[in-house]
């Protein structure tokens, strides 16, 4: 058997071990959890008390959880969250057409 | 993005149907109102019934429902006219000189005429404005979409950018990799052992790589940790406070020399320094000046031993690389004790000795500069001379003294933290005993035959006269020696 250089590179007895995922991974980025948490938080303000800016910032805090997330976790959390702050938006507007009067 | 327009166009015909909506309900009760105010002001003629017909008349361009109200209201009308016409008898008609339907003034009757010509133009249904009038009203939300498609196509891009990075990067570093393991890129879920030759997307801008299959090496982890291009918000922190890609490669090894060591810049080298727990517990000096090892002025080291082992590290070919790519260098830290960051809080009940693993990590920063974009090709050095080091770090003995420190250090670490968990330790084993007592005693209770239970109670009395012995002995022995 020819001995490329390869082999020799790597030394004669080597053993290959598989790959093991890093277990602690929610410690790492908080952003997505919390957005997550923060977009459900605001999209059932937006829907209970009918606050429409309540329900836009839902809507951007489930968009930016969805950026951060990570691709271990499970997108349907993550898109559960993004259809209840787009039903929250929605049902503001139809509760109440007019549009959403600014503080300045 | 098709989903995000057909929501958008769901939204307007939602909005314009509501808008809609409330113009239908304000016109329907204005026409109430202009019915109430004719109906009262014919109260007081009562030769009007011609122009009750011609209000008919006019009133049939109303939807059917009015129509089929107005006799109905004929009726009523006849019926409060009766009663009115009582009231209004003794009232003086001199006093109601002036208002629509007095007979007194010509005037007011031309009035009451014109008033009805003017219903027929006032009876059309307004033409509900279902053009764009609304729309500058809505200048919030129109701003907050746009803010949704602007983040949308920030996402996109940044998505595409990190791609081609982590791409590029493993492209130029992929020949190497062969050579050097026979494992390139594994995919956990996979049964057979294949190279996939590909990073794995952690998340949007963390791409791993996991090498294997070299002598004296478990493995070899390559973690790109780009920015988060993909994150408008996170785009917009970088902009202020600016951050670099980073390139994280971790050598696991199976074999290395107890030492703890680690090179870098200063900026690293002091924050390795406070969190990186083998470090704080085994470097307790500060970092020095490399000078003696021809190390650049921009870095610094930190060992537990000083004898050989930088000079064994630092050879001349790691320090020419090292100088060579300066600008991509942060750090690199060789440990037998590697155990992560430290935990950040310290107030923890039971700090367990941590789970050590002996590895060499180097960090590498990227910049990126747009002018040149052959910088990733130069990162290749850098993962060859770290392949040297983890080779030449297995042929490394340490010299007896230092061995011996080093085996010293070990143990005075392994002995702080059974001192920390002593008290633990302790009151866990005294929580045991007083279980197991209280187990014999509800034993020897729940004893149904007599005898075995006298003979419990028994042992449980002379268990109890034996610790009250030993604790006499005890202040015997301190009397005695104090004596």
């Amino acid at each position: 058997m020819d001995s490329t250089p390869n082999d020799e590179l790597k030394g004669r007895n080597y053993a290959i071990v598989r790959y093991k995922p890093k277990a602690a991974n929610a410690s790492d980025d908080p952003v997505p959890d919390y957005m997550n948490l923060l977009a459900m938080i605001f999209s059932m303000c937006g829907l209970m008390l009918k606050i429409k800016w309540c329900a836009w910032c839902a809507v951007f805090c489930s968009l930016i959880s969805f950026a951060n997330s990570r691709s271990s976790e499970d997108s349907r959390q993550v898109l559960s969250s993004f259809m209840l702050s787009v039903s929250a938006v929605v049902m503001t507007y139809l509760q109440n057409p007019a549009p959403m009067v600014t503080p300045w | 993005f098709l989903f995000f327009t057909c929501l958008l166009i769901a939204l307007r015909k939602v909005f314009m149907f509501a808008y809609a909506k409330q113009f239908y309900k304000y016109d329907h009760t204005s026409l109430f109102r202009n019915i109430e105010d004719n109906e009262f002001a014919e109260f007081e003629d009562f030769d009007d019934t011609e122009k009750q017909t011609t209000i008919n008349n006019g009133f049939v361009e109303f939807e059917a429902e009015q129509v089929e109200e107005k006799p109905t209201n004929e009726v009523e009308d006849v019926v409060v006219e009766t009663e009115e016409d009582e009231e209004f008898e003794s009232l003086d008609p001199d006093e109601f000189e002036g208002l629509p339907g007095d007979d007194t003034i010509w005037e007011n009757d031309k009035k009451v005429d014109k008033n009805i010509k003017k219903k027929k133009p006032e009876l059309k249904i307004a033409d509900v404005p279902l053009h764009l009038r609304s729309w500058d009203k809505y200048y919030v939300e129109i701003l907050m979409a746009l803010g949704i498609f602007v983040y949308l196509i920030n996402f996109f891009i940044g998505k595409a950018k990190n791609n081609t990075l982590a791409s590029s990067w493993l492209s130029h570093h992929l020949d190497f990799l062969h050579k050097s393991f026979a494992l390139v890129g594994d995919d956990p879920q996979n049964k057979k052992i294949e190279s996939t030759n590909e990073l794995q997307k952690e998340s949007e801008h963390v791409y791993t790589l996991w090498c294997s299959g070299r002598q004296c090496c478990e493995g070899m982890l390559v973690e790109l940790k780009l920015l988060k291009r993909q994150d408008l918000i996170s785009v917009i922190a970088h902009q202020m406070k600016p951050i670099n890609d980073q390139v994280t490669i971790s050598v696991k090894m199976t074999t290395l020399p107890s030492l703890v060591f680690c090179v870098g810049i200063k900026k690293s080298i002091t924050n390795l320094h406070k969190t990186m727990q083998d470090l704080c517990l085994y470097c307790a000096d500060k970092a020095k000046m490399g000078e003696k090892y021809n190390l650049p002025l921009s870095m610094l080291m930190l060992s537990e031993l000083y004898g050989d082992v930088p000079a064994f590290i630092l050879d001349s070919t790691v320090v020419r690389v090292l100088k060579d790519h300066q600008n991509l260098f942060d750090s690199l830290h060789i440990s037998d004790q590697y155990s992560g960051a430290k935990p950040l809080d310290q107030n923890d009940d039971a700090p367990a000795i941590p789970e050590t693993v002996k590895q060499i990590t180097l960090v590498i920063n990227y910049f990126i500069v747009p002018e040149k974009p052959s910088e990733i090709g130069e990162m290749v050095p850098l993962l060859k001379m770290l392949i040297y080091l983890s080779d030449k770090l297995k042929k490394l003995r340490l010299s007896r003294d230092s061995q011996i420190k080093a085996d010293k250090h070990r143990a005075d670490v392994a002995d702080r933290y059974l001192k920390q968990t002593h008290a633990q330790r302790q009151e866990a084993a005294q929580q045991k005993k007083e279980e197991k007592a209280r187990a014999l005693k509800e034993r020897m209770m729940n004893e149904e035959d007599p005898e075995k239970q006298r003979r419990l109670d028994e042992m449980i009395q002379r268990k109890e006269q034996n610790k009250k012995n030993k604790k006499m002995m005890k202040g015997r022995q301190y009397k005695v020696k104090a004596m």
